[in-house]
């Protein structure tokens, strides 16, 4: 039997396709120039199915690439280079237990993120996972959000990134077998509560893993009740000078990190950004915003009233000291703090620069995680880069760059960055060479650390030189161990090339 | 021949989907966002990505990048579609008013999907149960392969006569369209209209058997040859005839005469019948009876997402009803399943639709489901069959007629 036969005897004809247009469209994550054609797509339902069908791509030395909602900016959900396997996983969406008394969820991997907050939601007080995964939540999936390390969709500058919340998982090894990791890896616990207290936390191996460990078919997350009350401001910070701004958005994130409260998420918004809201033809929900630099916006949530209110003025009064200058309370005085947080604004705030340039417009992530201190030298960064590139980028379509920024739990920030383009086939690899080179300079420069780790980031991670000798060979033997067949993702970091 | 000669027409739209993967199956409840495609909402389809659109979008870019070819396996795909426009509503790359920012206007769904099966068609990769359609609309001016003549079968117990347009002049055209004209399910419809227009006293007249068919299963399903045909013929009709202004009760043929015949029947006023009913409760301050009814309202795709056709349906049932909004409603409306050609060649996927929606109407304790598309009307009416649920499917012509004549809703 061929590989098709073997995996439909596994999962039923339905679920598995060598369909080329199907293919295709699984060659392809939320960028615009990366691709890879795999031979097969499958979409298992149990987690059985799941370590069958992997046992069958070791017998056929065959690869294969795990996929939740396929929203990777970095081409992190497909194959490198043609070929392989693609394992669908958003079949497996169920809630499998809440805890309530460890507060704890558990579920497969392949619900999204405004799914599984839906479903919390409705259970007795409302409940959610603090951390509520990516900027796109809405599709994307938990396995997904675990293994990038996601931040970005609500929650971020108090719960940190979602791997944070994680306390156990189920793996489906590159080899087939399955593990349990936390608490439940004693056999006498079936209660996951815990990464910690069987020897390492090895739930870590497969956290921010970008699937080169294993597939994660069950996740066990902290949960906590919705806060009762929440409070939003937003600031202007009236300059058009950028360094300017990043300079007093830094002093302010700074102490707002160490003011002690009970803060949920905060951002700030260069000036382009801002313009750009005001610009195109945004009618709501900031109809009466009045912003003059860049914006800073903050949510602070508490279990009253007074906690609250006593949060926000200090908030306040850091903000104040800055000279930043206070937007209206509601969303359309720009609000935009309100708007995130009320509104579902978490899973939206990204997707309006996507298409910024017109029709057929796409964007290449850059995002990283950054001591907060290093805001200024980031935009110090983008402004040569992009002096640098003028040429290069107006030859595809392009002529922007930039990002927005969010806290990360307890003392760093999210550096969303991107470049706008206009992705042909005949200028693929010139907006490679751009984007590389880009990646290049946040590694060298100021030692970005990055945490989508698909195909670009990945190898450029490893051709720049960034991983010391002792940590590549590190991981290389852990991957090795691990993955004896090269079956798991092989060309993520180049592994294939190491062993 | 070119073979992408119509996507190409749309290639910005086309090409603008950014993957982001938030049309897969978003849930916001406060907005009343409860999934958004149709078809992948079913068990039917396995799900993969072009079940949805962002999967379809990247095959659009692999089309256009002579990276893929048109073929038969894509056209089963894209014809597993309703073309509901659900996805676009959606989509942060269009205009959309459930959404905060509605900056970009650059995603067209609706109509770059039918483009390309109109590029399908033409490459010979047409459904046969399409064909077979199209064929008989060619031949006989409608899709349902029956004799004109059976245009008039539906007047035949109505106590007046409704005057012949093709013969005498009428300041309105009621233009029946062919599912209330020739489906028994469906009759109802067209003969209730015919009566509510005549207890209001409206000058109307039909053209029986002469009436060619909109072409909107054709235009739906990629035959444009046919499409255009019929549209050429109905054009010069309706000029030869004089015609200003069309009554339909058909979502399909109100949305088909309204954006795809566009600027050739510009000089025509294009009503759908639930319009007349509305002006007519706001202008004459009727009724001042209510049915003694719950009721709820289906939004057609033809109608609301396609034509931003939302209020005159409501206004007549707010009026003559105890109304309530389905959860999915307007933009976000469940789409009833037939549209697109699915009906005709998928008809397990179309009623398995159809079911969802009607679990979601049997939710809201509703006496009737009340819908202005008889196409909508039949597919969910099947489903009631099928489910065997106690649930009154009703035109709001037929609802409205009842406010006009003494009986049972009274």
């Amino acid at each position: 039997m061929n590989a098709i036969e073997k995996i439909e005897d596994i999962v039923g004809t339905k679920f598995v396709t060598e369909s080329e247009p199907i293919r295709y469209s699984y060659s392809r994550n939320a960028d615009p120039i990366l691709k890879g054609l795999p031979d097969i797509v499958v979409r298992p339902k149990t987690t059985t199915e799941v370590s069958e069908i992997v046992k069958v791509a070791n017998q056929l030395k065959i690869k294969i690439i795990p996929r939740g909602g396929g929203a990777d900016l970095t081409g992190g959900a497909k194959p490198i280079g043609d070929g392989g396997i693609v394992i669908d996983l958003t079949r497996m969406n169920k809630v499998l237990d809440v805890d309530l008394k460890t507060r704890i969820v558990t579920v497969e991997c392949g619900i999204s993120w405004s799914e599984l907050c839906d479903y919390l939601s409705k259970i007795e007080v409302g409940y959610y996972t603090g951390s509520t995964g990516p900027a796109s939540g809405f599709g994307a999936t938990i396995g997904g959000g675990l293994s990038n390390n996601s931040v970005g969709g609500g929650g971020a500058q108090m719960y940190g990134a979602v791997t944070e919340q994680c306390v156990g998982l189920e793996v489906v090894l590159p080899t087939g077998e399955i593990i349990e990791t936390g608490s439940r890896a004693n056999s006498y616990m079936k209660r996951p509560f815990t990464r910690f207290g069987l020897g390492p936390d090895y739930s870590a191996l497969f956290l921010g893993d970008v699937g080169i460990h294993g597939i994660k078919t069950k996740a066990s997350l902290n949960i906590y009740p919705i806060p009762e009350y929440a409070a939003f401001n937003t600031f202007d910070i009236e300059t058009t000078n950028t360094s300017s701004s990043a300079k007093r958005a830094t002093n302010v994130m700074i102490k707002w990190q160490h003011s002690n409260t009970k803060l949920h998420d905060f951002f700030f918004y260069t000036e382009t950004y801002a313009r750009l809201l005001k610009m195109f033809q945004i009618k709501k929900p900031f109809v009466k915003m009045d912003i003059k630099g860049a914006v800073m916006f903050y949510v602070v949530v508490g279990n009253s009233i007074k906690e609250v209110e006593n949060d926000a003025e200090k908030l306040n009064k850091i903000a104040s000291e800055a000279k930043l200058r206070k937007l209206g309370d509601q969303i359309e005085d720009g609000n935009l703090g309100k708007w995130f947080y009320e509104e579902n604004g978490r899973w939206q705030w990204a997707h309006i620069y996507w298409g910024l340039l017109g029709p057929a417009g796409g964007s290449l992530g850059t995002c990283l995680k950054a001591p907060t201190d290093l805001l200024p030298s980031y935009v110090d960064l983008y402004q040569n880069w992009i002096k640098k590139n003028t040429k290069e980028l107006s030859k595809v379509g392009g002529g922007a760059a930039d990002f927005i920024v969010f806290g990360v739990h307890p003392n760093y920030i999210d550096v969303t960055g991107g470049i706008a383009v206009k992705p042909t086939p005949k200028h693929v690899e010139t907006i490679y060479n751009l984007w590389k080179s880009l990646i290049s300079d946040q590694i060298k420069t100021l030692g970005g650390i990055h945490y989508w780790m698909g195909e670009i980031i990945g190898h450029s991670l490893v051709e720049s030189g960034a991983l010391t000798k002792e940590y590549l060979n590190f991981i290389i033997n852990i991957k090795k161990i691990l993955d004896p067949n090269k079956i798991m993702c092989p060309n993520k970091f180049h592994f294939a090339n190491y062993y | 021949m070119e073979s992408l000669k119509n996507l190409k027409k749309v290639q910005g739209a086309a090409l603008s989907c950014v993957s982001c993967g938030q049309c897969r199956n978003p849930i916001w409840p406060s907005k009343n966002i409860i999934g958004v495609c149709p078809v992948y909402n079913t068990e039917y389809t396995p799900k993969f990505e072009p079940y949805f659109s962002r999967g379809k979008n990247t095959i659009l870019k692999g089309l256009l990048w002579g990276e893929l070819n048109l073929s038969q396996d894509l056209a089963n795909i894209f014809f597993q579609c309703t073309t509901c426009g659900a996805c676009e509503e959606f989509c942060h790359n269009s205009y959309n008013q459930n959404i905060d920012f509605p900056t970009h206007r650059w995603m067209e769904n609706v109509k770059v999907y039918e483009s390309l099966r109109a590029d399908l068609v033409e490459a010979g990769f047409a459904l046969e149960e399409h064909k077979e359609m199209n064929k008989a609309l060619q031949k006989l001016k409608n899709p349902y392969n029956r004799e004109p003549h059976a245009k008039l079968e539906w007047t035949k117990d109505l106590d007046f006569k409704i005057k012949d347009a093709s013969k005498e002049p009428v300041e309105y055209l009621y233009y029946v369209g062919c599912t209330s004209a020739l489906s028994l399910k469906t009759q109802n419809i067209a003969k209730a209209t015919a009566q509510v227009l005549q207890k209001l006293e409206i000058d109307f007249g039909i053209l029986g058997e002469n009436e060619i068919c909109c072409g909107s299963v054709a235009k739906r399903t990629g035959d444009l040859k046919v499409f255009n045909q019929v549209k050429q013929e109905n054009i010069e009709q309706f000029k030869r005839l004089g015609i200003k202004k069309i009554i339909t009760s058909c979502a399909g043929c109100y949305r088909t005469f309204l954006k795809d015949y566009h600027k050739d029947l510009s000089d025509i006023k294009i009503y759908h019948s639930s319009e007349i009913i509305s002006d007519y409760i706001k202008n004459k301050k009727l009724p001042q009876k209510k049915l003694n009814l719950k009721t709820t309202y289906h939004d057609p795709c033809h109608l609301g997402r396609h034509c931003n056709f939302y209020e005159p349906p409501r206004n007549v049932l707010n009026a003559i009803s105890d109304f309530k909004e389905m959860k999915r409603s307007r933009e976000n409306a469940l789409c009833c399943g037939a549209g697109g050609g699915v009906k005709k060649a998928f008809p397990e996927l179309a009623l398995e639709m159809a079911n969802n929606r009607i679990y979601e109407a049997k939710e809201m304790e509703i006496d009737v489901l009340v819908s202005t598309c008889p196409f909508c009307h039949r597919n969910l009416n099947d489903s009631i069959d099928h489910l065997g649920i106690n649930l009154k499917m009703i035109d709001l012509t037929e609802l409205f007629l009842n406010i006009l004549t003494e009986n049972s809703y009274n």
